[in-house]
């Protein structure tokens, strides 16, 4: 597993300590920095174990063991694939084609929305025009406005385009995203002027300058912008829940809580399929962890 | 001048051509939509036909008269203080142990974040399995110790309370990442001037981390406040709003209004109470960061 790291991870207050205390006492801290962290660290992996555990049991030893408490309650008796197999030969859809609509309108909604608020991005932290400060006001307000109060009116908006049950529906009202714009502002605003009007001195456009010269110089908030962009849309639940009420256009959220709301709740098939939804998320987490990290500690510091 | 005037129009063509697509999209998903919702409020729609009648404040009126939804807020005022409270103390232990540097301290900050890069309705689903009063692991655990069970699910005095955890257990990760952030900027020479001048720990936490950390702890509890307000998931994959209303919240109750009961007007004035609740949340927020701290 790779680790969370920083650029200035030195404690400032190391060898402070030290001139006042004593030695004893500061091992002692230290043994009960690691005990304190171990017992922490485990309830927050636990769940993650338990999890990928018992997608590899049978369905009827999930809950044999559960009582009295041995390694039984955790560890497969049989190690079992059968879930899996289960998820993938499901009826009326597999398990992999609501996979494949969360991936396919989780590129979408990130490649859209990549393109649509980077532009606007860019306008409002480079271009100067008249009303600028008056538009991004407006974007921002709609920043403030939780989804949930939106839900209903989008949900009869849908109905009048004729989009429920459709890739649009799960698409589109979410590429433009003034959150997205926010944060792309902020990197935006932080690229040297002098390199912005160089490229416009060698007969770059405004439009040529974006594409030839603050595109590839900010690669790295792009991909933290996808990232975040790209959980949001695979986490997505009330929204595909609202508008995809039949199982063809349904998103692996939505599939999953149906395994556990449903009158006869299949663990197995519960299990399997959180696994089947977390891991690529997990790896893509490990794989960019810097990216995540920074896009998250700088949005308090700007907050 | 004739050029320089060519020049700032070539500029607005093209901040024009920039911002018309997310401009588009907001006005139509987003402008459009909250106006939309402040309307209907007032109206009952029938939700087949969506015949809309003209019924003035009857729908505001009505919610204060609705017991499930003063149940709900103040389910929601409880889950909101409760899950505020535990994820910010717990963030703030976290990120005061991990900010320095040690064997394995990237090992527990990745941990402490899995939760948060996991949706919530898989962690909903692994935390309802672990409260099943009879095969669930918590049980297991009381019991073999000798203790007796808990109805995790089933207590309506209980209930709230556990899913209180699991949105702890979900989120603290962000804000500990967040508050680490913070704690990552402030000088060690300020620690060090404090230290020459004889402050120790407590008083350098008190006088120099807990002031300096002002703007990133209002941040996340913010942000902590907003998100805790809308607590929806949860409800909806573990305990749909039982065991007798008890888990009953703001937005569950707003979702089966709407989409249960079909009650599109008074599910709209339910979402413009909610806000108003937000906005005063948000509200709250500019007035404090105002905050006049540069380091």
């Amino acid at each position: 597993m790779k680790s969370i790291t920083f650029d200035k991870c030195t404690s400032p207050s190391s060898g402070v300590h030290l001139n006042g205390s004593l030695k004893g006492k500061k091992i002692f801290q230290i043994i009960l920095r690691y005990v304190v962290l171990a017992i922490v660290g485990f309830i927050f992996i636990f769940p993650f174990i338990y999890m990928f555990l018992s997608s590899s049991k049978p369905q009827a030893e999930i809950f044999q063991y559960a009582f009295p408490l041995s390694w039984k309650t955790l560890i497969p008796q049989t190690w079992t694939l059968e879930n899996f197999v289960e998820l993938i030969n499901l009826l009326p859809y597999s398990f992999l084609h609501y996979l494949g609509n969360s991936i396919f309108v989780a590129i979408a909604c990130t490649f859209g929305s990549l393109i649509i608020n980077a532009t606007a991005a860019y306008a409002f932290a480079k271009l100067n025009f008249p009303a600028k400060n008056i538009l991004f006001g407006l974007f921002l307000i709609t920043m403030m406005v939780p989804f949930e109060v939106l839900a209903i009116p989008l949900y009869l908006e849908m109905r009048t385009f004729n989009w429920i049950d459709s890739y649009e529906a799960l698409i589109i009202p979410w590429i433009a995203n003034a959150s997205g714009i926010f944060l792309l502002r902020q990197f935006f605003t932080e690229m040297p002027k002098d390199l912005l009007d160089a490229a416009r001195i060698d007969g770059c456009n405004y439009l040529s300058t974006f594409w030839y010269v603050v595109i590839p110089n900010s690669i790295p908030a792009l991909i933290t912008f996808s990232l975040i962009r790209f959980q949001a849309s695979w986490d997505s639940f009330i929204w595909p829940l609202i508008v995809t009420p039949s199982p063809e256009k349904r998103l692996v959220q939505v599939a999953i809580a149906t395994f556990t709301t449903e009158v006869d709740t299949r663990w197995g098939l519960a299990f399997g399929a959180s696994v089947m939804a977390t891991l690529p998320i997990l790896i893509t987490f490990l794989v960019f962890q810097r990216y995540y990290v920074k896009g998250v500690m700088m949005s308090g510091l700007k907050g | 001048m004739p050029k320089v005037q060519k020049l700032q129009r070539e500029e607005i063509k093209s901040s024009f051509l920039l911002l018309l697509p997310a401009t588009i999209g907001l006005l139509i998903f987003s402008f459009y939509p909250i106006v939309s919702a402040a309307r209907t409020s007032f109206f009952d729609v029938s939700a087949l036909s969506l015949k809309y009648d003209p019924i003035g404040f009857t729908n505001y009126i009505k919610a204060f008269q609705d017991k499930i939804f003063l149940i709900s807020i103040g389910n929601t005022l409880f889950y909101t203080i409760a899950v505020v409270l535990l994820q910010i103390l717990v963030a703030l232990i976290f990120a005061l142990i991990l900010k320095n540097a040690f064997f394995g301290v990237g090992f527990f900050r990745t941990a402490f974040f899995l939760p948060a890069v996991t949706s919530l309705v898989v962690v909903s689903t692994i935390w309802k399995i672990f409260y099943h009063t009879d095969v669930g692991i918590f049980n297991s655990v009381l019991q073999t110790i000798g203790l007796a069970p808990v109805g995790w699910l089933t207590d309506a005095n209980v209930v709230l309370m556990s899913i209180v955890i699991v949105g702890v257990w979900k989120e603290v990760g962000f804000s500990m990442l967040v508050l680490l952030g913070g704690l990552n900027i402030i000088p060690a020479d300020y620690y060090e001037a404090a230290a020459i001048d004889g402050a120790s720990g407590w008083t350098g936490f008190w006088k120099i981390t807990l002031p300096l950390l002002r703007r990133s702890l209002l941040f996340v509890t913010v942000l902590a406040t907003i998100n805790a307000i809308k607590v929806f998931i949860p409800i909806y994959v573990i305990t749909n709003g039982g065991p007798m209303n008890s888990t009953q919240t703001l937005v569950f109750n707003i979702y089966r209004n709407v989409f249960g009961y079909y009650k599109l007007g008074y599910g709209s004035a339910l979402s413009m109470i909610l806000l108003l609740i937000v906005g005063m949340v948000v509200g709250l927020q500019f007035r404090l960061l105002r905050s006049d701290v540069e380091y």
